[in-house]
């Protein structure tokens, strides 16, 4: 059984670092789940969100995204009705979702290009990032035409449209970004600053509707994806090894000798960066 | 200290100055390791603070002092030499055990190597403030 199950796993190509480096421990034993969060990006319309006939999410407002959460891995009858009515009769949205063992999905209610309300799934990306990135995925999930997404004025994101996403790894730090209308100076959304913390993956849903004025950023982030340093690049001239012998005979010695307790090490607290 | 472009700690550049890795827990966390790193010796041939560490061995004592806060008191409970570039993972995690790690280079120095080839990784733990117990 757990054969099996790691070989599905690792077919399923990047969900599956997900599933092995965050979720393994708390999945021990129901290796058959998979993460699922629903973002609802439709404007005006607060919703009811069933899963094959059951509530999964009530009275749930545009422009919010639900933490993930363990479901059975499967295929879901997704239902969208406006808030309170009744879940037999005819829904607002409806889709099948197919949701890999190991996966990490987040299901958008959101509209078309040309402003149709639709159901989309996406898989999260919650692969290791490098020592001291980021990783930042746009979702265009707005009826707007295409876009490019800039940060600090150059693009990061060119010609996204909807419902494409594209990614990318970036320096941990806080991200000046705007949207523009795509080969234009147009800004479409922002600008607004994305705090991205270091070992995080962060998804920025453009969402809302052109027409109606109402294009807006909605964050989702996910964390525990962070990777060590390659090195420690501490040494130089070789001063505290090299001078008089090839062993360990320090030139250090005579001072550090005298220290039989180990150096007392001042530590410089800097104010710490918190994503 | 952050992440260079080559996607190493940064250092600093004063060999008398310890750096804390940013990323990572800060001394006297509830948990994971805080990892300082300084040099053993500079370009200019200045011997670094980190130096010191060739001569700790297990229990001796570590203390790290805050600004606004209380000193945090660890103890050496191991210290291995690690060829360079292969930190163990055990020393930037983020979870767990609290831990002070401290790292600098250890020969062998190769200088048409690049210098120093391995690291000396130092692992402490912290030292229960009920019960201090402080080496003698």
């Amino acid at each position: 059984m757990t054969s099996h199950t790691r070989l599905a796993v690792a077919a399923s190509a990047g969900a599956c670092a997900l599933a092995l480096g965050v979720c393994a421990p708390a999945l021990a034993g129901q290796q058959d789940q998979a993460m699922v969060s629903v973002f609802h990006g439709i404007p005006g319309m607060t919703v009811d969100v069933y899963a094959n006939g059951d509530e999964l999410i009530g009275d749930f407002k545009p422009g919010t995204v639900t933490d993930p959460k363990s479901l059975d891995a499967g295929t879901y009858d997704i239902k969208i009705f406006e808030a309170g009515k009744d879940p037999a009769g005819t829904p607002a949205l409806e889709k099948k979702i197919e949701v890999p063992e190991g996966a990490n999905a987040t299901v958008a209610a959101h509209l078309s290009a040309d402003g149709t309300p639709e159901l989309t799934a996406f898989t999260n990306d919650v692969s290791r990032v490098d020592a001291g990135k980021a990783r930042l995925t746009v979702r265009h999930v707005a009826a707007a035409p295409a876009v490019d997404v800039r940060a600090g004025g150059q693009p990061v994101f060119s010609n996204l449209t909807n419902p494409k996403e594209d990614t990318a790894e970036v320096d941990a730090g806080t991200l000046n970004t705007d949207v523009v209308l795509a080969g234009t100076d147009t800004v479409a959304i922002g600008p607004a600053d994305l705090k991205l913390g270091e070992g995080t993956s962060n998804v920025v849903y453009a969402w809302g509707s052109a027409d109606d004025k109402n294009l807006a950023l909605a964050t989702q982030t996910f964390s525990g994806m962070a990777s060590s340093p390659r090195g420690v690049p501490a040494g130089g001239s070789g001063a505290a090894v090299a001078p008089n012998s090839s062993d360990l005979s320090p030139a250090w010695a005579a001072g550090a000798g005298a220290v039989a307790v180990a150096g007392v090490l001042v530590a410089r607290r800097v104010a710490r960066r918190r994503g | 200290m952050g992440v260079t472009d080559r996607g190493e700690t940064a250092v600093p550049d004063e060999p008398s100055v310890a750096g804390w890795y940013r990323y990572g827990p800060a001394p006297g966390s509830a948990s994971g390791s805080a990892v300082l790193v300084g040099h053993v010796d500079s370009d200019t041939g200045a011997i670094g603070e980190f130096a010191a560490l060739y001569d700790v061995r297990r229990g001796d004592g570590v203390e790290v002092r805050r600004a606004g806060a209380e000193p945090v008191r660890y103890r050496v409970v191991s210290r291995v030499t690690v060829p360079k570039n292969e930190l163990p993972s055990s020393a930037f995690r983020r979870t767990g055990a609290p831990a002070l790690t401290l790292i600098t280079c250890a020969p062998p120095f190769v200088p048409e190597r690049g210098g120093y080839l391995s690291d000396l990784v130092v692992a402490a733990e912290p030292v229960k403030s009920g019960r201090a117990q402080w080496p003698t």
